[in-house]
């Protein structure tokens, strides 16, 4: 268990595309483990993908109870190899991310995912999510697949700087 | 006849520019059609399409707006529309979104900007922001652009695969959609 530096664009790992845990693989938890005291670590911060902190696997922790916003939320999610089996009701909404410390950016995500996961003892997960809560989950799964949130941008008035610290960060 | 000027107007930033020129525009029965103002860091840019009422010329506009700017620092240009440029629509091109980013180096915006012109690839909007990162400052631009065909776009996508790696940047081209929501 420890807290990790988070990892910032240009890092090469960003880039990549995580491969998938074998079930049971203990390399999970451990995995989760430190995504959970990472993200413990950055206030604001709502949710970790396990290559941001240097470890290409896919595991993420999302825990949008902790923005400053209330939402609808289901507590910490620590999920292992996390799989959107349905998206719907796209709608688009402000982004930031801890390895683009600077920029904001809206992205169009669904605020209605199915998802398939385990969870940290390898139960089989499938659960609906929806609103920010399901947003964060698509930004970090997204990270599983090397894509960054600049690279769903589809207009030049959808990038920021961020010009006061933290909003919400992913 | 409808007439239209182009102005675009650039100073020092601070409270009240917008207020000053609106005003100008609001007192000679101008309308605002197309705006486009932003601050970059300590300058505030102003570009916009203005329609002028039946008895005022563009002189009469130079003149009003003349003694605004010089009190707010701005540095202004006017130039009246011609009947074709007012008539001017993009047509039979498709709309496109380019999102680059990347470790800042000289050269990014030209090299990009050469490849499109080279197609005939119109860019409509562009924006970058340097942002200093925690290793080295990252470079992020968006550009839309207007491109004559499916075959040019298919083109440019395969020469921006090559910059890619050249320019050491990331890069996604993708048709601009409308957003239904």
């Amino acid at each position: 268990m420890a807290v990790l530096p988070v990892l910032v664009y240009p890092h090469p790992l960003l880039k990549q595309k995580a491969p998938s845990l074998s079930p049971g693989d203990p390399q999970g938890l451990r995995a989760l483990e430190d995504l959970e005291d990472t993200m413990s670590a950055h206030p604001g911060c709502v949710g970790l993908a396990a290559p941001q902190v240097g470890c290409l696997a896919r595991a993420v922790v999302v825990d949008v109870s902790r923005s400053v916003r209330p939402c609808e939320n289901h507590g910490r999610l620590k999920l292992l190899n996390p799989d959107v089996l349905e998206a719907t009701q796209w709608k688009i909404g402000r982004e930031g991310c801890l390895s683009f410390p600077d920029l904001l950016a809206n992205v169009k995500r669904a605020q209605r995912i199915r998802l398939k996961a385990f969870n940290e003892w390898w139960e089989k997960m499938d659960l609906v999510f929806t609103g920010f809560e399901a947003v964060a989950l698509q930004h970090e799964i997204d990270h599983l697949d090397g894509i960054l949130f600049l690279d769903r941008i589809r207009s030049s008035k959808d990038l920021f700087e961020r010009r006061k610290p933290q909003s919400a960060a992913l | 006849m409808k007439k239209q000027v182009a102005l675009s107007a650039i100073g020092k930033d601070q409270p009240g520019i917008v207020a000053a020129l609106s005003k100008v525009f609001f007192e000679n029965q101008c309308n605002l059609e197309d705006s486009s103002m932003t601050r970059l860091k300590g300058d505030f840019a102003v570009l916009l399409l203005i329609s002028l009422p039946e008895n005022r010329t563009p002189e009469d506009l130079r003149r009003a707006v003349e003694p605004v700017a010089q009190k707010w620092g701005l540095v202004f240009s006017m130039r009246e529309l011609s009947p074709e440029e007012m008539e001017l629509e993009a047509s039979g091109t498709l709309p496109y979104t380019l999102v680059v980013y990347g470790v800042d180096h000289p050269g990014i915006v030209y090299r990009l900007a050469r490849a499109a012109a080279d197609e005939k690839i119109n860019i409509t909007d562009l924006r970058t922001h340097v942002t200093t990162g925690a290793q080295a400052p990252l470079y992020s631009l968006v550009m839309e652009v207007e491109v004559p065909g499916a075959r040019v776009a298919e083109a440019f996508g395969e020469k921006l695969e090559a910059l890619k790696k050249e320019l050491k940047v990331e890069v996604s081209f993708k048709a601009a959609e409308a957003e239904e929501l």
